[in-house]
């Protein structure tokens, strides 16, 4: 299991490929991609939660983080763009169906179109990977992150993305 | 849902609930109140229903008011609920249609909802 990455001082490996404010949660958390030659990492970097130090991940900051396969970016784009944004007289997912699970590269990815994310009446996703604990909770055999459709439009994250 | 939709739980979710909208956090954010949870010292068992429990709230709309006895809590601190004198409000219900037909209109084109009359309790 890897630990949370220290965004502000990362090994050789790492490199920080996308780095904006968040848009969904508040001013204060800045959204980062990092990623090695294997996979890709989606960061929500913030002061620590509650103000409490106890739930600081590193020093001076709480993190949010999912690991995923370098090629869950591509997967991502065609999940929210052709099958939960769409409706299916579209072209999306039949009337209903309001997830999407995949194995990619090995990895049990789900994606989960959610009417309230982070605040009320804010559309967005749920993207969850089955096959990686938790860096963060204890007996927490998955990682959950949440994204706005907010963060994906206006801040850019879907164009950045289908760059990957 | 059976372990998490009781009077009993419904008051043990509005305390840890409670104490975690105190913070300034918004009701909603799941990440947020999942690590508000794992770091009061619960026991797992405790932290996994209060976490399925959250769920319940922010995916079908079960606010902490729910209180597991068919009847909503009526929010004595909200404009309207602060002159209404009995404890309990509308009925609990869950919904699992994503984007349902109001009662009307289903009955307009089948009689598919029973209305069932009201008793005091």
């Amino acid at each position: 299991m890897m630990a949370v990455l220290n965004p502000f001082s990362l090994s050789i490996d790492y490199t920080i490929k996308f780095d904006e404010p968040y848009l969904g949660d508040g001013n204060n958390v800045a959204f980062k991609i990092i990623t090695n030659d294997k996979i890709l990492i989606m960061q929500k970097v913030m002061p620590p939660l509650f103000g409490q130090k106890k739930y600081e991940d590193i020093p001076g900051f709480s993190i949010f983080q999912i690991e995923l396969p370098l090629s869950a970016a591509k997967w991502l784009v065609d999940g929210i763009e052709n099958k939960l944004w769409k409706s299916a007289a579209q072209g999306g997912l039949p009337s209903g169906v309001n997830s999407h699970k995949e194995y990619v590269e090995g990895e049990k990815l789900a994606l989960y179109r959610q009417m309230h994310v982070e605040d009320e009446n804010q559309k967005g996703f749920l993207l969850t990977n089955f096959s990686r604990k938790s860096p963060t909770l204890s007996e927490t055999n998955y990682q959950d992150f949440y994204l706005t459709d907010w963060m994906l439009i206006d801040g850019k994250l879907l164009d950045f993305l289908k760059t990957m | 849902m059976n372990k998490i939709m009781t009077p009993e739980f419904s008051k043990e979710f509005k305390h840890h609930f409670d104490d975690y909208i105190s913070t300034g956090e918004k009701s909603w954010n799941a990440s947020k109140f999942v690590k508000f949870v794992k770091g009061s010292g619960l026991s797992k068992t405790n932290e996994d229903l209060l976490i399925a429990r959250h769920r319940v709230l922010g995916e079908f709309g079960a606010n902490e008011l729910f209180e597991g006895n068919g009847l909503t809590r009526v929010d004595k601190n909200s404009k309207w609920g602060s002159k209404i004198e009995q404890d309990f409000g509308v009925a609990e219900i869950i919904t699992f249609e994503r984007d349902p037909l109001t009662i009307n209109q289903l009955n307009e084109v089948n009689d598919v909802v029973t209305l069932l009359p009201t008793t005091v309790i």
